[in-house]
């Protein structure tokens, strides 16, 4: 049935930047805590305000067009949208129509070449709490007039797992950019998606309908889903497709229409009179591209070829901003290779961690620490086991490693000094030397055991097993 | 300029105002003049001619991101037709 | 009496001397108590507000050098935001409304010493030529209690008119302050768009309106707005430009100076005596020095049309806010949201700002907003190219502020566009964003006469120069009106 047509798919993505301030009032956009902590005289639109636009927003917008290849636009311009509703405070929404900030962008994502038509600003909206009990809602300003982009798509997308991907994958890159959290239970990170069928190699596109109220990847897959089978079943029956907003109701595992008496709505967009032109010089440009973070795919790749970490690792590592960060850190100062860096950060450090209830950000193991704990196991120094001791020494905070290490008994890794406890052991087991030249090779085991331990377990491993093997060929 | 019921009551419910019968009557007459009136600038050609949104001003102005301090609760509510402590109550949306 | 002083004359008075100002201050609100019923100029009397004010005043040290405009009596148009003082711009909409914040322009006024004696009466939300559609009703000229005090400033007008203070502030979108100041015969002056902050000054037309002084005198209007002008951060649309010294420029004369007569605005149909008075003002102005010649503004009559479209589209979004929500009027009754919108809306509105409201909500939907609003936006770029060109010829451009005197109460009420009309001569201005200033130049009828001066933007030390020339040739610029007749004092 789904065979015979192709789906087409353009998502809208909402990105609320976590600026200090708001979009157009320097209002802080976290309150005290509690409702209508978060507000001033211009976010509630009071009488005779005007609002002054926040230079890192604009930032922001340009980091995101630019990690997405847009044309970042010279000069744009803003237009109130206006529509009434509790909380929508001034009856109109200040964003831009016409002349938005970035144009044309690209993002290629498992192969499909997605289409970036725009990214634009906007001011967010208050919360409306119905309580249809009391016959009121209620209305809390804290969220307005907080910064918000829109990412429009071309109809490019294919499927509900490319669309998912895409929002995956723009999801990464604005968390990496530092400009928002993305944490989608807050609303950071909001997206609706446009859905429409049409026959197999047909240019036309088909009747659309728009999807609202997924909030989470796999709600968005679902809803997808299920729309392109209502889609294909009304088709396929010869019926049409109404144009019209539809939400996705998890419990029911089906789409709804939302009822609407109205036809599309008359915004009755003007150009915001109390604003001027946004204008980008070369020079802000610059300095913007001068200090742009590293995206996560350019991070992954460089990760592969320049430090030879596997694919699995570079994944890991760029799992987020912080950890990212923290590798990076350790591996900008220690003399340790990456592989050996990754497995210690990777395994051992966030184990560590998670079991003890910390994250990087809080971790007491900072990566200087690391740092210095990777170089004394480099170094022969400590030995692994030991090394493991020591990081949860310095978890708990009982000093930095390098003391810690001298405190606990640094390992033995003097050849001459071990090549005397090795001869010691086989003189003391003459059995199993002769166990081993009779080629039972796996007693270098038990003998091993035993120079541990004479030396209360600070013989290098390595460096023994060397030792014991020429010994054990000389006698 | 014909201006008809319709469009009257259309406008009026983009507007959020109501206009009913005989109020309805003296202001599609008056709109109608005065839109009538309106149309006088359709004699003019401006073909090419860049609209104006505003006088000149200070291109470009922007605000660094450092927060001032919110109004308090009180102020904030103190104005407020209809309230509970912390929100503005209003009647149910549908 | 203050209403003889001018403000050099009260701050210098301020000099060693500040403990009079609380007993100066309570004769004027007594003055203020008798004169209100008949004149009708203020909505709110802050007789706490200014009291308090003197006081602090009155408790500075005795060598200190005064500011600017201390004790200098002032009013601010009800359009304007003043903290803690109900504001409410004439409308029901706004009734009980008392801003948590201060408007730039009386933080910067009140900073330098003056002291508020009242909030004025005005047409609700700007939108009037006669100050009649408030909720307090007509304002009355005092030249004449049968004629309007003009509009939509009528209250602040005549507040300074009448002595009962020595400045207001009021608005100017589309004639606002210049128009009331022909009618009253006082200095209105409307500066550059950018030139003073509006941050406060509740808007009509974003793009349009301007806060400006009001005065008895020429050299009034400079000092004040020497302390009102400049940048203001929380105004995106204020200007950076530095701010001259307008004070001197008032005696700086006009010889030099090349005046324009803009011939559409002499050849449309004004009141004989509204021409005479004019002529006569034109011609102290080439006694004084300054050459006048004929100039073209050839879209003159699309400036109308154009104002009303942009302004009240403008308008229309500017009003959405008031809805009920979170501030003002709210109708009652047990309705939903839909109900509560319209009812607030439709109860809190007057007339008037309904009809601009709705025109404006037309120009702007869908399918006409080509035909009107993008038309209009266009065709003042015409007329802003209209004045440069004649900016490169000339320095000052002259012509009448109103063709016509005061009319009588209600004499235009039934008729909107009639009403426009009279806004012919000063609604280009704001569209092109430039300085105007209205003086007296006249009487016609026993009413005054204004006559208007228009300069390039920020060159308002231009009008001062022109305006103070003026004045001292004016044989009756100390001419006040009387109230303490027995025609005012037995008003029923």
């Amino acid at each position: 049935m789904k065979t015979e047509y192709e789906v087409v798919i353009g998502l809208e993505t909402h990105v609320q930047l976590k600026t200090q301030t708001k979009l157009f009032s320097s209002c802080p956009t976290q309150g005290a805590g509690g409702p209508n902590t978060a507000t001033d005289p211009i976010v509630l639109g009071m009488p005779g305000v005007l609002p002054t636009l926040n230079e890192a927003v604009v930032e922001g917008a340009v980091r995101v067009g630019l990690a997405l290849s847009c044309s970042i636009q010279r000069r744009s311009a803003f237009a109130r949208k206006h529509y009434f509703y509790p909380d929508l405070p001034k009856g109109y929404q200040i964003t831009q129509d016409e002349y938005p900030i970035c144009r044309d962008g690209l993002l290629t994502v498992d192969s499909r070449d997605v289409r970036i038509e725009r990214i634009h600003l906007e001011e967010d909206a208050g919360k409306t709490i119905h309580d249809p009990g009391r016959g009121e809602s209620r209305v809390d300003y804290n969220r307005a007039g907080t910064p918000l982009i829109e990412i429009v798509t071309r109809p490019d997308l294919r499927s509900p797992e490319e669309a998912v991907s895409y929002l995956k994958n723009l999801h990464e890159i604005v968390v990496f950019l530092g400009v928002s959290d993305g944490d989608m239970e807050e609303g950071n990170f909001r997206f609706d998606a446009n859905v429409s069928l049409r026959p197999k190699g047909a240019k036309e596109l088909g009747t659309k309908t728009e999807l609202k109220n997924m909030n989470s990847f796999r709600f968005v897959q679902r809803a997808l889903e299920a729309e392109i089978e209502r889609h294909a079943e009304i088709l396929s029956a010869g019926g049409e497709i109404v144009q019209e907003t539809r939400t996705w109701n998890e419990e029911k595992s089906r789409t709804e229409g939302m009822r609407s008496k109205e036809s599309a709505p008359d915004y009755r967009y003007m150009p915001e009179p109390d604003l001027s032109d946004l204008m980008i010089d070369e020079d802000w440009l610059d300095t913007i591209i001068e200090s742009q973070p590293e995206l996560p795919e350019a991070k992954r790749r460089r990760f592969q070829s320049d430090l030879g970490l596997s694919a699995y690792d570079a994944e890991v590592f760029t799992g987020s901003p912080d950890v990212a960060s923290y590798f990076e850190a350790v591996m900008g100062t220690t003399k340790a290779g990456a592989s050996r860096v990754a497995s210690w950060v990777g395994s051992e450090l966030l184990g560590l961690l998670s079991r003890n209830g910390h994250s990087l950000q809080t971790s007491p193991v900072t990566p200087a620490h690391m740092s210095e704990l990777l170089d004394l196991i480099e170094a022969g120094t400590v030995s692994g086991k030991m090394g493991k001791d020591v990081l949860e020494k310095v978890l708990q905070g009982e000093g930095a490693p390098g003391e810690l290490a001298s405190r606990m008994g640094t390992q033995l890794s003097n050849p001459d000094e071990l090549r005397t406890l090795v001869l010691q052991v086989l003189e003391r087991c003459p059995e199993q030397v002769n166990m081993y030249k009779q080629g039972k090779t796996k007693v270098i085991g038990y003998l091993m055991g035993q120079v541990m331990k004479e030396s209360r377990g600070k013989a290098n491993p390595g460096v023994t097993t060397q030792l014991l093997q020429e010994e054990l060929q000389k006698s | 300029m014909g201006v008809t019921r319709e469009d009257i009551e259309y406008t009026a419910r983009l507007a959020k105002l109501k206009v009913t019968g005989d109020s309805a009557d003296g202001l599609i007459d008056s709109m109608a003049e005065i839109l009538g009136y309106f149309e006088k600038l359709q004699e003019l050609s401006t073909e090419n001619v860049t609209p104006t949104t505003h006088p000149e001003t200070n291109w470009g102005s922007v605000r660094s991101d450092e927060p001032s301090a919110p109004l308090e609760l009180e102020d904030v509510m103190k104005n407020a037709p209809e309230s509970s402590e912390e929100h503005f109550v209003v009647p149910r949306v549908l | 009496m203050n209403n003889t002083l001018n403000i050099r004359e009260l701050v210098e008075g301020q000099r060693g001397n500040r403990g009079e100002i609380l007993s100066r201050l309570g004769r004027l609100f007594q003055e203020v108590r008798v004169l209100e019923p008949q004149l009708n100029a203020f909505l709110t009397v802050t007789e706490e507000e200014g009291s308090a004010i003197a006081q602090s005043l009155q408790e500075q040290d005795p060598q200190k050098e005064p500011m600017p405009l201390e004790g200098v009596p002032f009013s601010v148009k009800d359009q304007i935001i003043t903290q803690g003082v109900e504001t409410t711009c004439g409308s029901e909409i706004l009734r009980g409304f008392v801003p948590p914040f201060q408007s730039t322009v009386v933080q910067r006024l009140l900073g330098a010493g003056a002291v508020l004696v009242g909030k004025t009466n005005q047409d609700e939300f700007g939108m009037g030529s006669a100050s009649e559609t408030s909720f307090q009703g007509t304002v009355k000229n005092p030249w004449n209690p049968d004629r309007v005090a003009g509009g939509s400033s009528g209250g602040s007008a005549v507040s300074v008119a009448s002595g009962m203070v020595s400045f207001s502030i009021g608005t100017d979108t589309g004639g606002s302050i210049r128009q009331p100041a022909s009618f009253t015969g006082t200095v209105g002056l409307k500066p550059t768009y950018g030139r003073v902050s509006r941050y406060g000054a509740i808007a009509y037309a974003s793009s349009m309106d301007q806060m400006g002084p009001m005065t008895r005198n020429v050299e009034d209007a400079a000092r004040v707005l020497q302390v009102i002008a400049g940048h203001d951060p929380m105004d995106a649309t204020s200007s950076t430009k530095p701010v001259p010294d307008y004070v001197s420029a008032v005696s700086k004369g006009v010889k030099g100076l090349k005046f324009g007569l803009p011939k559409e605005y002499m050849d449309c149909s004004m009141d004989a005596g509204v021409r005479t008075a004019v002529e006569a003002g034109i011609q102290r102005i080439k006694d004084a020095g300054g050459e006048v010649v004929p100039v073209d503004l050839p879209h003159t009559e699309f400036a109308i049309p154009t104002y009303y479209i942009l302004a009240s589209a403008e308008a229309s979004s500017n009003l959405a806010r008031y809805d009920g929500v979170r501030y003002g009027h709210r109708s009652s009754g047990d309705g939903s949201l839909e109900d509560m919108y319209q009812d607030t809306r439709t109860e809190g509105f007057g007339a008037e700002v309904q009809r601009r409201i709705m025109l404006g909500t037309f120009c702007l939907s869908s399918g006409y907003v080509d035909a009107f609003y993008v038309k209009a936006q266009q065709v003042r770029t015409l007329i802003i190219e209209d004045f440069k060109r004649v900016f490169d010829q000339v320095d000052v451009l002259v012509s009448p502020t109103v063709p016509v005197v005061a009319w009588e109460h209600g004499a235009m009420a039934d008729d909107p566009l009639a009403m426009y009309q009279m806004d012919v001569l000063t609604t280009a201005c704001n569209l092109a964003g430039l300085p105007g200033i209205s003086v007296p130049c006249g009487f016609s009828e026993g009413l005054p006469v204004g006559l208007q001066l228009m300069a390039a933007p920020f060159q308002e030390e231009l009008l001062f120069a022109a305006a103070g020339a003026h004045e001292g040739r004016y044989e009756e610029r100390s001419r006040r009106p009387d109230l303490h007749t027995r025609e005012w004092m037995s008003e029923d």
